[in-house]
């Protein structure tokens, strides 16, 4: 028998008698479960280490399978799988009782304590998709008692989707999210990048009553439902899974990792278990997530950890929307985690837009987020969509914008808050540019050019709108290409001729790149000259002087500094209510 | 490479010295000991030169003169050398700073504090003497092209791109004055009233800042870039040096209100050089009010004019070029006008090779100093001495009125061209009390040194190198006082290789070309003609020899040729087939036992100057017969005329003329009469013959 160092001097774990253990099975088992009851408050539990464990053995497990009871499953060892981890063994079990012949093993059960001969053996947390038996792995306890030895990194450090499958498909059990405002259209929006970290989505009723959360604390003993909040507030997403062990106000849960993300800082809930949903694929629980009730501090390996107590911050998200069939604020909050709360925020965001606005609507929408940064930046990504659905592409390109902040790779940043200003208007707003037509052919600098645009909407209907640019005094003799297009397009065309400038190298320059994204609402005239210009960092200098570029040239490394085949000479933005698509390119002569 | 004959001397000479007054090593004398001619040497005009000493191998290579001194292969240290070649210690530099930045863009010094501004990273250094650099200012991806510093102590700088301007009070940090939003800032000059004037690109604007931080464009050129500014009259009349046409304009401001655009009518070109950007602008104030200023600056050349050198300009406020400096260097990268070192009244930075050069009032360039980082990128004016700043290995210097303790010259390596033993070392120079110069040599047989070559000796006086085909010299200076310095004006180094065979390259003798043979002009005088050299540039005589094909015994036909031909009459030899041998030889050159020859023998060649004979000639019932032949040759040609009529060709009787005798038979129709056929052959050689018969 192994005893948790940590605690060994002080809970020394007094052996059960040989005779009893023997003797009776069933009074080992009535032993067991009073021990796993109540060892949290004593902080102590025989454990058995996988070393001793024998195929044929014998014995139990515990997890909630409706409401807040904690129910007991019979569990017969077949095997142990040595070194499966560097760190430890897997022990293979077939479990049954409680349904599970018939559910197979059940997302949510990660964590479910497993007592051998009356002693802790590990927690439930592998199992097989599509199995046809109710065969789980168990992580060894010894390895979970690990994670509280691990050393503390800074929270919020690790960045791990969910690891593919072990040998022979073993996989970590998936933890059930509950996700509020559950629709299919939201659960497969969000089920592609949910799923790369291991979660489930499914429906939740709610929240769990208040007096459900007044007893979280006493409720929250091995076998209980215990869990991640994700996000809270008027959006609620939410991770479930069962509590293996605790010790006075530590627990250790799930057996497998959520992230394997190391320290972090999340909300813990605990959970009201509904039923259990039999699927082919994977049954899990449906439930409904109580307020937080500590932080999760620990995602590794063999468990996640946390302290019942004080909750974490979150980062508050602030949606404002407007827009014919509702006018209204939401406002939720999201863990702060690198790889996660980006994505959250986007989730958030994809809740309310598909629970206020139709999913097909032709509709056009208007929006602008804004991040304070540590309280001293503001950075405002502006976006215009039109079509049906537009929130869809809302959703996607603010996730990639977020992950883009909250994962970059310069520094771990401190998002103070997120703000959404969405306004919708009706019908599809946009018009395709078809030709641009210049007044002249040849120019000479500072005289103004007179563009007559031709547009095209969604119904076919052209119109024709005329734009001035003045050609710069400074501009050289020679060709001018003159781009009208989407601030979008213009961005992504220049991805090309300056790729040093799409590729920031700094928080800076990822602020400057988001700032300039999107407004494809935004109409833009720029003239390019062809002249040598360079891209130091991420910053243009379009046509340097030739001393100064040979000397930036030789004296940068790497990729610091780029060549650029044209220098942007001029560049005039119109902002209009409608997106614009397409690009006109046409060219000047400019004679000096 | 010119050589002289013969002799080596006894040579006295010393090739360290301590300086305890003005001493000359006397190259002149000691090379009258050495040789018996003295050879025409000028000074002055010299760059490296080699040249003999009345021996085949032996010779001197010389070096003096600023070309001789400066090239690309020779390396300096703390030495400066003067337009007419005159190598002394450079002034004292000393580095101040190594930045963890690329490239020094602008040095500024106000109240006593210097002020340094970097890329890539765009930071913004206090440089105090005794502690570490102190970072005002950072900004990832943005160069710091200019700072400067107004009379209260202020210092400004700029961001590119960007273009805002940032006002660092004394004892604070900097702060945002405004933004221009310009691509470029590549000029500040702060004005009388506390205002500040910032030239930007890429669209050739010209701000005026208040010192409250309002900025107004008052000025903007048909250029991208305004890349300099200087005042020619402060506070009244500015020049703006612009790309890409490296214009100079000049600029009147408006009194009544200077912040109002400036009107065309108060713009003017000063100054239009042919290079495309003007990189540095200066104005040099007369030291007497009737001498007016001169304006300095330098350009570079643009994309397009890769056949160009940077220009230093000096010109006159009306626009009058004074005199220009066509830089060696790549590119020239800063100017800064200075009366603290020399008498020079410019200094001027160069890119590649780090050079720092100075230009007289006459434009002469001297180069003054050379950094360890191969480009200075900027100067600034300090109380005491002057700042550099470095690209590559951004560092900032200082160069003092006092001049370095030592320093040293590497000449190139020499090619002898062939494993020279080498002699002694000359020098002419003026080695002052508290000075010294010493040399050493080393030599090898690549021409990059390398770790076969040998370790450096002391001159001493015969040299301690090896044997070797490469040699360098290494001059040291020192010096115990900070003004004292030897002045080192020639180095001469004599050495000799082992004499060089000559090449006969080409022998050739001509022979009768087919038509001259069928038209019977034989060549009896042939111009035999050769090609040789000597490797040595020695001096060559020739012998001419001939033999029969069948002997191989060789016969003079001529000696002591001197020339590259000769006409030979071959009457004097008998016909039949011969080879013509050319033997060449430096014997005149060299000393006796050690000369070298070298020969060429021609191809076969046919020699015959015998006519060819007709026999069996014979004309009956109009038919013509008889037989040409010849001894050595074929024949080539043969004609007949009746009674004295036009010739007419014949063809042989087996139709090719292939045979030393061939048969002729041809019907002829004569008229009635008595007539008379004449019949002409000719040889492969062109000798012919005529014979006739008649038949009544």
């Amino acid at each position: 028998m192994r005893t948790p160092t940590l605690y060994a001097s002080r809970f020394r774990p007094r052996a059960l008698p040989l005779p009893l253990a023997v003797r009776s099975a069933s009074l080992v088992r009535v032993c067991g479960l009073l021990l796993a009851v109540c060892g949290f408050l004593f902080g102590a539990v025989p454990t058995i280490p996988s070393d001793s464990i024998r195929p044929g053995m014998k014995g139990y497990g515990l997890s909630v399978f409706t409401g807040y009871k904690v129910d007991k499953f019979d569990v017969e060892v077949i095997d142990v799988m040595r070194n499966v981890f560097a760190t430890g063994d897997l022990i293979l079990a077939r479990l049954s009782g409680q349904g599970l012949e018939q559910f197979g093993v059940i997302a949510g059960m990660s964590g479910s304590p497993v007592y051998l001969e009356g002693r802790l053996a590990g927690a439930v947390s592998y199992g097989w998709r599509f199995s046809k038996e109710p065969i789980a792995g168990i992580t060894p306890i010894n390895m979970m008692l690990d994670v509280w030895n691990a050393p503390s990194g800074k929270p919020g450090s690790g960045m791990e989707k969910r690891a593919s499958a072990s040998p022979a498909g073993l996989t970590p059990l998936l933890v059930p999210l509950a996700l509020s405002g559950y629709t299919p259209a939201l659960a497969e929006l969000v089920r592609p990048t949910l799923s790369e970290f291991g979660f489930l989505p499914v429906a939740a009723a709610g929240t769990a009553p208040d007096a459900d959360l007044a007893q979280a604390d006493t409720m929250l003993v091995p076998g209980a439902a215990v869990g991640v909040a994700l996000v809270d507030g008027d959006v609620r997403l939410s991770g479930i899974g069962t509590l293996t062990w605790r010790e006075g106000q530590r627990i250790l849960a799930f057996g497998h990792p959520m992230l394997q993300a190391g320290s972090v800082e999340l909300p813990m809930i605990a959970g009201r278990i509904h039923t259990v949903m039999p699927s082919y694929e994977s049954s899990f629980k449906l439930f409904s997530p109580s307020r937080p009730v500590g932080t999760i501090t620990e995602d590794r390996l063999a468990a996640i950890g946390g302290t019942i107590g004080p909750v974490p911050t979150t980062i508050p998200v602030s949606v404002k929307l407007a827009s014919p069939a509702v006018n209204r604020d939401y406002n939720y909050s999201v863990a702060r985690h690198p790889a996660l709360a980006g994505e959250l925020a986007a989730i958030g965001l994809a809740e309310v837009l598909l629970c206020s606005e139709g999913m097909y609507e032709e509709m056009t929408l208007f929006s602008e987020m804004k991040l304070r940064v540590e309280d001293t930046t503001t950075v405002t990504v502006r976006h215009c969509f039109a079509g049906p659905g537009p929130a869809v592409d809302l959703y996607r390109r603010s996730a990639q914008e977020l992950s883009a902040v909250f994962g970059n790779r310069f520094r771990e940043v401190s998002v103070t808050d997120i703000t959404f200003n969405l306004r919708f208007t009706a019908g599809r707003s946009r018009m395709r540019l078809v030709s641009c037509r210049p007044d002249r052919s040849v120019a000479r600098p500072g005289e103004i050019v007179t563009l007559s645009l031709t547009t095209k909407d969604d119904a076919g209907t052209s119109s024709t709108e005329v734009r001035q640019v003045r050609i710069p005094a400074s501009a050289p003799a020679g060709r001018l290409t003159v781009v009208v297009t989407s601030r979008d397009s213009l961005n992504q065309r220049e991805e090309f001729g300056a790729p040093g400038k799409s590729n920031p190298k700094s928080l800076t320059g990822l602020w400057r790149l988001l700032e300039s994204s999107g407004r494809e609402n935004e109409l833009v005239i720029a003239g390019y000259i062809s002249a040598t210009g360079l891209t130091v960092v991420d910053r243009e200098l379009p046509a340097p002087p030739p001393t100064l570029r040979r000397l930036i040239e030789a004296t940068s490394e790497g990729e610091l500094v780029q060549r650029t085949g044209q220098s942007k000479l001029f560049e005039e933005s119109f902002l209009l209510d409608r997106v614009v698509l397409g690009t006109c390119e046409l060219t000047l002569e400019v004679r000096r | 490479m010119k050589r002289a004959k013969e002799g080596t001397g006894n040579l006295k000479s010393e090739t360290s010295v301590q300086g305890d007054g003005i001493r000359t090593s006397d190259f002149w004398s000691l090379l009258s000991d050495f040789c018996s001619v003295r050879c025409p040497l000028r000074l002055g005009a010299l760059g490296v030169l080699v040249f003999g000493l009345l021996a085949a191998s032996a010779a001197v290579w010389s070096t003096s003169g600023y070309d001789g001194f400066v090239s690309e292969k020779s390396e300096l240290k703390n030495l400066s050398v003067s337009p007419d070649g005159i190598v002394t210690l450079a002034p004292r530099l000393t580095e101040l700073a190594s930045l963890d930045d690329a490239v020094v863009w602008s040095l500024a010094e106000g109240s006593g504090r210097l002020y340094a501004g970097t890329g890539h990273d765009g930071r913004v250094y206090l440089l105090e003497k005794g502690s570490k650099p102190r970072e005002l200012f950072s900004s990832e991806g943005i160069e710091v092209l200019c700072l400067t510093t107004d009379r209260k102590g202020n210092a400004y700088f700029a961001t590119t791109p960007g273009g805002d301007i940032y006002r660092i009070a004394p004892g604070s940090g900097p702060k945002k004055l405004c933004s221009t939003e310009a691509d470029y800032v590549f000029a500040l000059l702060p004005g009388p009233a506390g205002e500040l004037y910032c030239a930007t690109g890429q669209h050739g604007k010209l701000y005026r800042i208040t010192a409250t931080g309002r900025a107004q464009e008052i000025f903007s050129a048909a250029q991208s870039h305004l890349t300099s500014l200087a005042w020619l009259v402060e506070g009244k009349e500015l020049l703006v040096g612009t790309s890409p046409d490296g214009i100079i304009y000049r600029l009147r401001l408006p009194v009544a209100d200077p912040q109002s655009p400036i009107p065309n009518s108060s713009v003017s070109v000063l100054y239009d050089t042919p290079l495309d950007e003007i990189r540095a602008l200066e104005v040099r104030s007369s030291r007497s009010r009737v001498e007016n200023p001169l304006v300095l600056l330098a350009a570079n050349p643009g994309e397009n004019q890769d056949s160009s050198s940077p220009v230093v300009f000096c010109c006159d406020t009306a626009g009058i070029l004074r005199w220009q400096w066509e830089c060696p260097e790549s590119t020239v990268l800063d100017i800064l006008p200075f009366a603290h070192l020399h008498s020079a009244s410019l200094l001027v930075s160069t890119g590649s090779n780090g050079r720092l050069f100075t230009l007289d009032s006459l434009g002469r360039a001297s180069l003054l100093q050379k950094t360890e980082a191969l480009r200075i990128t900027s100067l600034a004016q300090g109380a005491d001495r002057i700042w550099l700043g470095t690209a590559s290995t951004a560092k900032v210097y200082s160069l003092d009125r006092q001049l370095a303790s030592d320093g040293t010259l590497v000449s190139e390596s020499y090619d002898c061209a062939g494993p020279a033993q080498f002699g002694r070392l000359f020098f002419r120079a003026e080695v002052p009390a508290g000075s010294s110069l010493s040399f050493d040599t080393r030599s090898g047989n690549s021409e990059q040194p390398d770790s076969t070559w040998s370790d450096w000796q002391p001159a001493a006086d015969n040299l301690r190198s090896p044997r070797g085909r490469f040699i360098q010299w290494r001059a040291r200076f020192s010096s115990t006082f900070p003004t004292a310095t030897a002045r080192l004006e020639q180095v001469d180094l004599s050495f000799r290789i082992p004499n060089r065979p000559p090449l006969a390259k080409k022998l050739e003798v001509p022979v009768v070309s087919p038509d001259d043979a069928r038209e019977g002009k034989p060549s009896p005088v042939r111009n035999i003609t050769w090609e040789v050299q000597d490797p040595d540039s020695d001096s060559l005589s020739c012998e001419l020899q001939y033999s029969d094909a069948s002997s191989n015994r060789w016969r003079t036909l001529a000696k002591d040729l001197s020339g590259s031909g000769r006409e030979l009459d071959t009457r004097t030899l008998p016909d039949g087939w011969c080879r013509f041998r050319l033997i060449v030889s430096d014997r005149l050159s060299v000393p006796p036992g050690e000369a070298a020859t070298a020969e060429i023998v021609s191809r076969p060649v046919l020699i015959d100057n015998t006519p060819p004979r007709i026999s069996g000639l014979s004309l009956s019932s109009g038919t013509l017969a008889f037989t040409a032949s010849d001894e050595t040759s074929t024949i080539a040609a043969c004609r007949y005329s009746v009674n004295s009529g036009t010739w007419q060709s014949l063809a042989p009787a087996d139709a090719i003329f292939d045979s030393s005798a061939e048969s002729f038979r041809v019907s002829l129709s004569l008229p009635p009469g008595e007539n008379t056929v004449s019949v002409w052959a000719a040889d492969a050689c062109g000798n012919t013959t005529v014979s006739a018969v008649s038949l009544r």
